[in-house]
């Protein structure tokens, strides 16, 4: 997997920011920002500086009964050999059902039928996709009644099955770990981490006793934790800042970045000394 | 099983659920889905304020509440996302409440950034034009 660095998601509020600081080596662009307009010339700028450009999808929905939203994979792989990407990244989710839109991402039940519908999907859109697929981890709403694995036991089945590659949200991870009671160092110990293509850190912010994923608030201690955690294991290939909304200063932002780097370099030490 | 099978169970569930979460209806299978439904419908109005800004300080207090109407008749839209959303919701508000005219404006952009990319109103004494080429923009094409 290609060695990726520090990153930020692209947004146009961050675009003179990311432009001016070359330890931003790499950015995620959301692939339905593109639907309607083309990519802007700042983006051919960065990929043309060597900074790498990963196209992320949202509504793809790889999880939908009725099968994936083909325009969304054909978008982002027109994305992908635009920005020469190394591979793009979704969500393992489903967004719609009939005809019904959440406009938001939802969990797949961890059964076995799912299982296979997910994995055909799954296959179905890396056929139309000229680069590999990695699969975002995310942070669920509500559980299923019953389940035939673990959320662990599910991510990996699907990335044994489908060869995907690994998008681990951290935040996601504490967000289920405050919501659902998931167990984050289990859930990192009982994941491929070896597939691992990137990592995201995003903020929240909990709303009468529920955690939610904002992107728009500062990133917690616990979320780094488990970066730290993350580090502690393996090297991840990339890790970025999530931030879409609610934008702080720059200087701020860099404090943001600084605190991830931090946690990064923390959990690298402790690898390094368990040597 | 067949894998046809697994399709159809699963998309009864999914159906099922998700039409809970959007209308609040009774749980699904005894599911726990108020979370759900409370963060996708705040999620929904937060996204269209911010795609929407001029019109929604155009509604100013009475937001949320006209909002959550205009949710209430209006599913989310299959195409566009918030942008989507956000133009039906100024469409919504020009039918049931004055709106300013920059707010009128706003949802022209919003019109021609999803839809058919020319977009030409009267808003009060002028011709207005929306009209995205790359960028969106709208100006006043004559007044009267």
């Amino acid at each position: 997997v290609k060695k990726l660095g520090l990153g930020i998601g692209w947004r146009p509020e961050l675009a003179v920011m990311i432009d001016r600081d070359p330890a931003l080596t790499f950015v995620e662009i959301t692939g339905e920002h593109f639907l309607m307009h083309k990519p802007p010339a700042a983006l051919d700028r960065l990929r043309d500086q060597g900074r790498t450009i990963v196209p992320h999808g949202i509504s793809v929905s790889l999880g939908s009964a009725e099968g994936v939203n083909l325009e969304g994979v054909r978008l982002l792989d027109s994305l992908a050999r635009r920005f020469r990407s190394p591979f793009v990244s979704e969500h393992l989710a489903f967004v719609r059902a009939g005809d019904l839109e959440a406009g938001h991402l939802l969990p797949v039940p961890r059964t076995r039928a799912a299982l296979n519908v997910l994995v055909e999907n799954i296959q179905r859109a890396q056929e139309l996709l000229s680069v590999p697929l990695a699969l975002e981890n995310i942070s669920a709403l509500f559980a299923w009644p019953e389940a035939d694995f673990t959320d662990a036991e599910f991510l990996s089945e699907v990335l044994r099955r489908t060869g995907c590659l690994l998008l681990l949200d951290t935040s996601n991870v504490y967000a289920n770990a405050r919501n659902m009671g998931l167990d984050p160092i289990d859930f990192l110990d009982n994941i491929p981490l070896d597939r691992l293509a990137y990592v995201h850190v995003g903020g929240g912010v909990e709303v009468e006793g529920v955690y939610h994923d904002t992107h728009s608030d500062p990133v917690s201690e616990e979320a780094l934790a488990i970066v730290e955690a993350l580090c502690a294991r393996i090297d991840p290939p990339g890790v970025m800042l999530e931030r879409d909304d609610h934008f702080p200063t720059e200087a701020e932002m860099k404090g943001e970045l600084a605190r991830i780097s931090a946690a990064i370099e923390c959990g690298m030490q402790q690898r390094s000394g368990a040597r | 099983m067949t894998l046809r099978d697994d399709r159809t169970e699963l998309g009864r569930r999914q159906y099922d659920v998700l039409r809970s979460i959007l209308s609040k209806s009774a749980p699904a299978m005894g599911m726990q889905l108020e979370n759900a439904a409370a963060t996708l419908a705040a999620k929904r109005r937060r996204e269209v304020g911010l795609a929407a800004p001029v019109t929604a300080a155009s509604v100013g207090d009475q937001f949320s509440t006209v909002f959550n109407e205009y949710a209430s008749r209006n599913e989310y839209p299959a195409r566009g996302g918030p942008l989507a959303d956000a133009a039906g919701f100024v469409r919504y508000c020009r039918q049931t409440r004055q709106l300013s005219v920059m707010a009128l404006r706003e949802g022209m952009l919003l019109e021609a950034r999803v839809g058919f990319p020319v977009r030409i109103s009267r808003i009060e004494r002028s011709l207005v034009v929306a009209v995205r080429l790359g960028r969106v923009r709208a100006c006043t094409i004559a007044r009267w």
